[in-house]
């Protein structure tokens, strides 16, 4: 199945004093993505990410890299192929930032130099200032700045795999989905395989390729966001990923700030039609007729036709080839925009359609929440 | 916090090397000269008291004018003068026949001066000739104390309530109270007090009664009254200088020249020029060898306040501490990580409890352990004493320092790819830093106050000060040495905190 595997775990168990706590797991991660193990405390989903750069060993089972026994590789060397972070940084605060971010690069014979314009580059791309901080002790830094250093010091000598455990988890909201974001850019740009810990749904979401839920040291399910979801395997994978466990957080966000509005309404204008682009709240195109409707919504790629009254309110939807004054509405719920993400999950779970349209409280039509909905959280 | 510039850290680098080389070298130089330094050099004793200081002062200098090397070692405590005599550690100091008899021969009955020294030379010891005056206890009372009291005997002290003193020595000895109590039938309630602090107990009316001695220039200064041992149960105690049987016989020739040359008047007068003129054990036995035809009329004596004394004083003080100390740090520092690494419980709970069984004997107890041990008293045994003192704070801060080491950051180090080698190089000993370097700092103080003590077991050092003050019940004297080591362990407390500002600058203990 996965040809390109960097890392393969082939039934491997843990036990701490007679406690399982990996149990049995069999992986394979990908060169190049965003794997993401994501359960409650306990779940084994550290244990596992430990698993990998050999701070912990399995009793049982065989980890390979690259198609090699880790047990049979060099650890510190293998460790220096793999970056680490953790959660708050994990920066020594007895070492200036470029001590901290070159403490390997420094045992491996780097010069000063390279450690500096190593450190230098990798700081800009982060969008800190090199000059400012290079010489900063980590207390000096505010949380945001000092995880991202604690990531850029895990990339420092470019490795192939990035190992994340709760790297994000100290921060507060904001700093977060930023950091998350740059994340997101940095995977872009430089195309490292990464390994991510987090207790948090949402986090696994946005940053997963895949994702891999675990439980009691178990693999529950492993999938892209949208399968865990809408194709929960287990009754724990459907209630962890829509209840008040971790996934908690998904009941805090508000509908409105997530769904696609990045669409068109047409609006009945007498016998004719008003073409509206929302996101860009303007008018397309007047007293448009069945087939410039169809033809504007071919040129922006929409496939469903979502037909307002004049004030905007939604009365019924069509797909775009049955748009043509039969009326052959499709039957779909609404949701309203005050309603929340987890809300809006449950009803997108039981319909069929893959995006449902959100209303606001006149009725006005705003945008639809899909499961692409899910990655832009 | 501002502290780095930007090639700083290359320089002081090497700087800190060159600096470490030095002071190491320093370090083995200044360990090992005082020990090489063992040429012909005679080494004198004494006991706590007034007239011992002075006798064994008169002593010195005598050796001294006659072209001999000398080195004092005074206010060795009790019984401490006598075992140093015999292990050598000490080669003359001054005591009393009826002493030697009773405290060092166990004897029942009282002996005759020349039974005393052939019972000595039998342990190999030379005792001369008596000097000239014998010494005795006495209980002595205030004048008017005894008047209102009708006290004229020791007799007289039956069925009297009256708040009674004595030092430690008279309270225990077979020839002191216990003798009193067996030959008058008398059972006396007192508490015990250091012999020194007896006149001024009784002067301020603290107390009613005390032990003297006989010759002492305080019983006439302070108008006392002795009450009369009618039943003679305190022997008459000659002084006399004792010193190996194989002396050489030049040196025996010279010492018998002060044979028969101080009376009981003479005594007390020498004894008063010390506690009531003011004048030091240096310039009393000066003024009476000198009025003997004797001595070296140019000697310098300084007054009792001497700068040149408390500068080497307190040079043996920091050399005792710092030998101690360093040594401690050898050990202890290494020994700490040793059992942080191994993580044995079975090791490590031992070696902490017996280092912290060390701690909880008393300091003073402790070093006169080490004297028996090492079969002599002066430095070493005080600077083992205090380097085993030195081990448990140093000892345990390393171990506690490297055990809340955050354990995610030791991780973490070891998931980015370091040795453990590196990890406890860069990350757990940097970290462990602070507080290693605060038992370091514990221990220093506790050191510097500790080695004060080391003067009752020879080794000098400011309690020298401190031990002849409170024999000679010199409040100007003892702060002599209460002073400068206070001072010490400020000025340690100080440079700890300096460098402690200095090394750790800009960086916070715990942070995450």
């Amino acid at each position: 199945m996965h040809t390109d595997s960097i890392i393969e775990l082939r039934s491997v168990t843990k036990e701490f004093s007679g406690l399982k706590a990996v149990d049995q797991v069999d992986l394979n991660i990908s060169d190049g993505e965003i794997f993401v193990l994501v359960g409650g405390s306990g779940s084994g989903k550290t244990t596992t990410l430990k698993l990998l750069n050999g701070l912990l060993r399995p009793d049982s089972g065989e980890i390979l890299y690259e198609g090699k026994a880790l047990k049979d590789l060099d650890i510190v060397s293998h460790r220096r192929k793999m970056g680490y972070a953790i959660q708050g940084s994990g920066l020594f605060p007895h070492m200036r930032i470029v001590d901290n971010v070159g403490v390997i690069a420094k045992r491996i014979g780097w010069s000063r130099q390279e450690i500096l314009s190593r450190a230098t580059e990798l700081l800009e791309l982060v969008d800190l200032d090199p000059k400012d901080t290079l010489r900063k002790f980590p207390h000096q830094l505010s949380g945001g700045q000092q995880q991202r250093v604690g990531i850029i010091r895990a990339l420092f000598l470019s490795p192939r795999v990035l190992l994340m455990d709760e790297a994000f988890g100290a921060l507060d909201p904001i700093t977060r989905k930023e950091i998350q974001k740059e994340f997101l850019r940095l995977h872009k740009k430089i195309g490292f395989t990464s390994v991510i810990v987090t207790h948090d749904l949402s986090e696994a979401f946005k940053l997963g390729s895949r994702i891999c839920l675990m439980n009691k040291g178990r693999v529950e399910q492993v999938g892209s966001a949208n399968s865990l979801l809408l194709k929960p395997k287990s009754q724990y994978v459907k209630d962890f990923v829509t209840s008040h466990s971790p996934g908690q957080m998904l009941e805090d966000i508000d509908l409105y700030s997530v769904i696609n509005t990045d669409l068109i309404r047409v609006e009945k204008q007498g016998d004719r039609f008003r073409v509206y682009h929302i996101e860009e709240a303007r008018v397309l195109k007047e007293n448009s007729n069945y087939k410039e409707v169809i033809q504007l919504h071919n040129e922006y790629g929409q496939s469903l036709i979502y037909l307002c009254h004049q004030n905007g309110s939604l009365e019924s939807v069509f797909q775009k080839e049955d748009f043509d004054g039969a009326q052959k509405a499709l039957k779909l719920p609404r949701l309203a925009s005050t309603q929340n993400f987890l809300e809006g999950l449950r009803v997108l779970m039981e319909s069929p359609s893959a995006q449902i349209p959100v209303v606001n409280e006149e009725g006005v039509f705003k945008g639809v929440f899909s499961e692409h909905a899910i990655t832009t959280l | 916090m501002s502290m780095p510039l930007p090639h700083f850290k290359k320089t002081r680098k090497n700087q800190l090397a060159f600096h470490l080389c030095s002071f190491l070298g320093l370090l083995t130089l200044w360990i090992l000269l005082p020990l090489s330094s063992h040429a012909k050099t005679y080494v004198v004793g004494s006991k706590t008291f007034t007239e011992g200081f002075i006798l064994s002062e008169v002593v010195a200098q005598h050796l001294e004018d006659n072209g001999y090397n000398v080195d004092r070692k005074f206010g060795l405590q009790d019984r401490l003068a006598f075992a140093s005599l015999e292990n050598g550690s000490i080669d003359f100091y001054i005591e009393y026949s009826g002493t030697l008899a009773k405290v060092e021969l166990k004897a029942q009955k009282n002996m005759s001066f020349e039974e005393v020294a052939s019972a000595m030379a039998e342990k190999d010891i030379l005792l001369f000739a008596p000097l000239g005056f014998s010494n005795t206890y006495a209980l002595a009372v205030r004048r008017e104390f005894a008047e209102e009291n009708n006290l004229k005997t020791i007799e007289d002290l039956r069925e009297k309530k009256i708040r009674i003193s004595f030092s430690n020595g008279f309270s225990r000895r077979d020839d002191a109270y216990p003798a009193i109590r067996k030959t008058y039938g008398l059972n006396l309630e007192f508490e015990t007090i250091e012999h020194g602090l007896t006149y001024k107990a009784l002067t301020a009316k603290a107390t009613d009664m005390t032990d003297v001695y006989s010759t002492d220039a305080k019983i006439k200064k302070y108008d006392l009254v002795l009450l009369e041992d009618t039943k003679g149960v305190f022997p008459s105690y000659e002084a006399a200088i004792l010193a190996p049987l194989d002396l050489d016989p030049k040196v025996k020739t010279l010492l018998e020249e002060l044979s028969g040359k101080i009376d009981d008047e003479l005594m007390t007068e020498i004894n008063g020029w010390v506690e009531f003129e003011g004048l030091s054990f240096c310039g009393a036995a000066k003024r009476f060898l000198t009025q003997n035809g004797m001595g070296d009329p140019d000697r310098r004596c300084g007054s009792k306040f001497d700068l040149v004394m408390i500068g080497k004083q307190t040079a043996e003080t920091l050399y005792l501490t710092g030998v101690a100390l360093i040594a401690a740090i050898l050990l202890s520092i290494p020994l700490g990580i040793l059992l942080y690494r191994l993580k044995i419980p079975s090791l490590t709970q031992p070696i902490i409890f017996t280092s912290g069984i060390l701690q909880t004997i008393p300091s003073l107890a402790l070093l006169f352990f080490m004297v028996p041990i090492f079969q002599q008293t002066g430095p070493l045994p005080a600077i083992v004493g205090l380097f085993l003192y030195s081990i448990l704070p140093i000892l345990r801060n390393t171990l506690t320092a490297l055990e809340n080491v955050d354990r995610r950051l030791i991780e973490v180090g070891e998931g980015l790819g370091l040795k453990s080698s590196e990890v406890l190089k860069l990350i757990e000993l940097p970290l462990a830093a602070p507080v290693i370097l605060a038992g370091v700092r514990t221990a220093a103080v506790i050191s510097v106050g500790t080695a004060t003590f080391a003067a009752f077991i020879g080794a000098g050092g400011l309690g020298e000060s401190i031990v002849q003050g409170l024999s000679l019940n010199d409040n100007t004297l003892m702060l002599q040495g209460v002073i400068p080591a206070s001072l010490l362990a400020i000025s340690i407390e100080v440079l700890f905190e300096l460098s402690e500002r200095f090394w750790f600058a800009g960086r916070q203990a715990k942070q995450a």
